[in-house]
């Protein structure tokens, strides 16, 4: 049973890339059970992703961190006994920081039925955005420098030179961050995702 | 063997079991009954403190637990009309609309020593002097609980009870995100097709954005507006306010009632200015688009929005405080069934200045004396010759260690600060005792 988290800043693309992948993985013929994480008290990526087919829960009200894992593998676990899942997908919410995530997951290693293997940990950046590496640069720098792979996503919306300009950004923060250009709404570039994940 | 211990000290009120089960199941009903009043009233005026608490001038002019503020705090306390009962609720409100938890802790400590029953009976039945020393008492006990707490919250021995864990983060660069979200059942009388939906959403993240800028947001984190029928499912989204929101999803037809949800969060506003911007702008745009809610002229318009929050506020504090109140009410029952009361004269008769005031501490934690129970038991101390301080002790702990108050506590605020309120109490009322005595007798 693989599990991957997506994180990434408040509106860049998790819950579209999750629905990507999520009708990717089942074309292969995988079974795929998603956790959305969510702040408050609704969670309208749950009800987008169910409308596609998907089988979504979501984590609402607080965050998928060590004070609240109880929380999270009571759902994980809920979803493993009635879905058999090949493939997990957890979408974090847009202020979490992967650390937070990797150990959480690491204190519910060895509590499900099937031997959970983790994936690397990707955020998203919007690459059609600078706004936030001004304003919110401490968060995005913590999810860039504590993510395995950074999803550059929205690279359609967005010019080479400005493509180069997000990419020594985010080198400045984690030199060897190794990068990745996708345009999740259409499934490009999340090739070696979906390999991850097969 | 315990049947024994007592007997030792004194015929228990039955032995016959079934007699003592129907005992300890009538006195839990009373206890139900005495209890369920004041627990109402308190989580209605939890609800209310919670949504109406002036969070943002409050944060401003108490942001620590400094001496001035614990005072300040105690002292309100002390003089407002909640007991052990409908303070928990009420503390649970400053908490949730901000109030540092040290502060409002001293208040749930403060407050449950100083109900207005407590007052009335330990100044009818003791005196003027011992109705002095409860309440100065009661003033400093919650002075001291709140450096207690401030100590324990800062090491993260016990937690803060309803800091939204969403905002417990993980990243400390986290903070300054607000958000709102808000998901109500809308309709249109006429039918609403996938274009006029469409621009109605448009209308509304956009207007919700300017609105935000306007209100001094530094930055847009993202606002999104859906609306899912059995039409189909269509969302806004709108990440950066310079450019047009992205649009997904289709509605087949006309639909006459959905779901819709608006999310909002944004750095630099609070959650609360960020929930009245979403009112405002969407009760506009409704209305310029013919759309109507159930309840809409209550929930979108501010004040009747808050009154509903407060209201759904006061059931969950409800379902909180009384999770354990079931067990706390049979273990009420057990002690008044089982224990005699020749058992309580008999050990804090004494005179002794430290050992008296000690026992009186230790039998007044588990023993209910809610209102006023505990100024009856410490009068009749005082009659039997009981030390003063004994009897001061006595009148402070017993109410507000009430076992059916503290199992209210630990669903509302977790064991472990239902356990630091109870030794706090019991050490305060020691040293309250110890130095009553002093006064009086040395």
């Amino acid at each position: 049973m693989k599990l991957l988290v997506v994180t990434g800043f408040l509106g860049s693309g998790k819950t579209t890339l999750i629905r990507t992948l999520g009708k990717e993985c089942e074309k292969l013929g995988k079974r795929v059970a998603i956790i959305v994480n969510e702040a408050g008290t609704t969670s309208p990526s749950k009800d987008i992703l169910k409308r596609d087919g998907l089988n979504a829960e979501d984590l609402k009200g607080c965050c998928i961190c060590p004070g609240t894992a109880a929380k999270f593998e009571k759902i994980l676990r809920r979803m493993e006994k009635e879905l058999r899942p090949d493939i997990f997908l957890i979408e974090a919410f847009g202020t979490t920081t992967p650390n937070a995530i990797k150990t959480v997951i690491e204190s519910i290693r060895g509590k499900t039925q099937q031997k959970l293997g983790s994936l690397p940990m990707v955020t998203l950046i919007d690459c059609s955005r600078e706004e936030p590496f001004n304003k919110a640069i401490e968060l995005i720098g913590a999810q860039v420098r504590e993510a395995d792979i950074v999803l550059l996503n929205k690279v359609d919306l967005v010019t080479d030179s400005q493509l180069k300009n997000i990419e020594s950004r985010i080198r400045k923060i984690k030199p060897d961050a190794s990068l990745m250009r996708t345009v999740a709404s259409e499934g490009r570039g999340i090739d070696r995702l979906l390999d991850l994940l097969n | 063997m315990l049947e024994k211990l007592l007997l030792d000290f004194g015929t228990p009120k039955s032995v016959e079991p079934l007699e003592t089960l129907l005992g300890i199941l009538s006195v839990a009903y009373d206890e139900l009954l005495e209890t369920l009043p004041y627990l109402i009233l308190g989580v209605v005026v939890g609800g209310f403190v919670a949504e109406f608490f002036p969070t943002d001038l409050v944060s401003k002019r108490l942001r620590k637990a400094s001496f001035k503020s614990l005072l300040g705090c105690s002292c309100c306390a002390a003089f407002s009309p909640t007991d052990a009962w409908s303070s928990i609720p009420v503390t649970a409100g400053l908490s949730k609309g901000g109030l540092l938890w040290p502060l409002a802790a001293v208040f749930w400590m403060a407050a449950a020593i100083t109900g207005p029953v407590e007052i009335m009976m330990t100044g009818g039945l003791l005196g003027l002097n011992y109705l002095a020393a409860f309440w100065i008492s009661a003033i400093l006990i919650g002075v001291f609980a709140g450096f207690a707490f401030d100590y324990f919250t800062k090491r993260g021995l016990i937690e803060e009870p309803f800091k939204d864990k969403a905002r417990r983060m993980i990243s400390p660069a986290d903070m300054g995100f607000a958000r709102s979200d808000l998901r109500l059942r809308i309709a249109a009388e006429e039918g609403i097709d996938d274009s006029e939906l469409k621009n109605a959403l448009l209308s509304l993240v956009k207007a919700l954005s300017q609105e935000c800028l306007r209100e001094g947001a530094a930055l847009i984190g993202h606002i999104r507006a859906q609306f899912d029928s059995r039409s189909g499912l269509v969302s806004a989204d709108l990440t950066d306010p310079e450019r047009t929101p992205d649009m997904q999803g289709t509605l087949e037809g006309k639909s006459k009632t959905g779901l819709l949800t608006v999310i909002l969060s944004a750095k630099g506003l609070s959650d609360r200015q960020m929930k009245r911007i979403t009112i405002r702008v969407l009760s506009e745009v409704m209305k310029k688009s013919h759309l109507r809610t159930v309840l809409d002229q209550l929930y979108l318009n501010w004040t009747g929005f808050r009154v509903l929050s407060a209201f759904k506020t006061s059931l969950k504090f409800f379902y909180m405080a009384s999770k354990y109140l079931i067990l706390g009410i049979l273990v009420a029952g057990i002690i008044e069934v089982l224990i005699p009361e020749e058992l309580i004269t008999e050990l804090m008769g004494s005179q002794a200045l430290f050992l008296s005031v000690l026992v009186s501490v230790l039998i007044a934690v588990p023993m209910c004396g809610c209102q006023g129970g505990g100024a009856i038991v410490a009068s009749e101390l005082l009659s039997k010759g009981a030390a003063p301080g004994a009897v001061l002790s006595y009148a402070i702990v017993a109410p507000a260690t009430c076992v059916t108050s503290l199992a209210m506590a630990w669903g509302q605020f977790g064991w472990k600060n239902m356990v630091l309120y109870t030794l706090i109490l019991a050490f305060g009322g020691y040293l309250a005792g110890i130095a009553f005595n002093f006064l009086l007798l040395v």
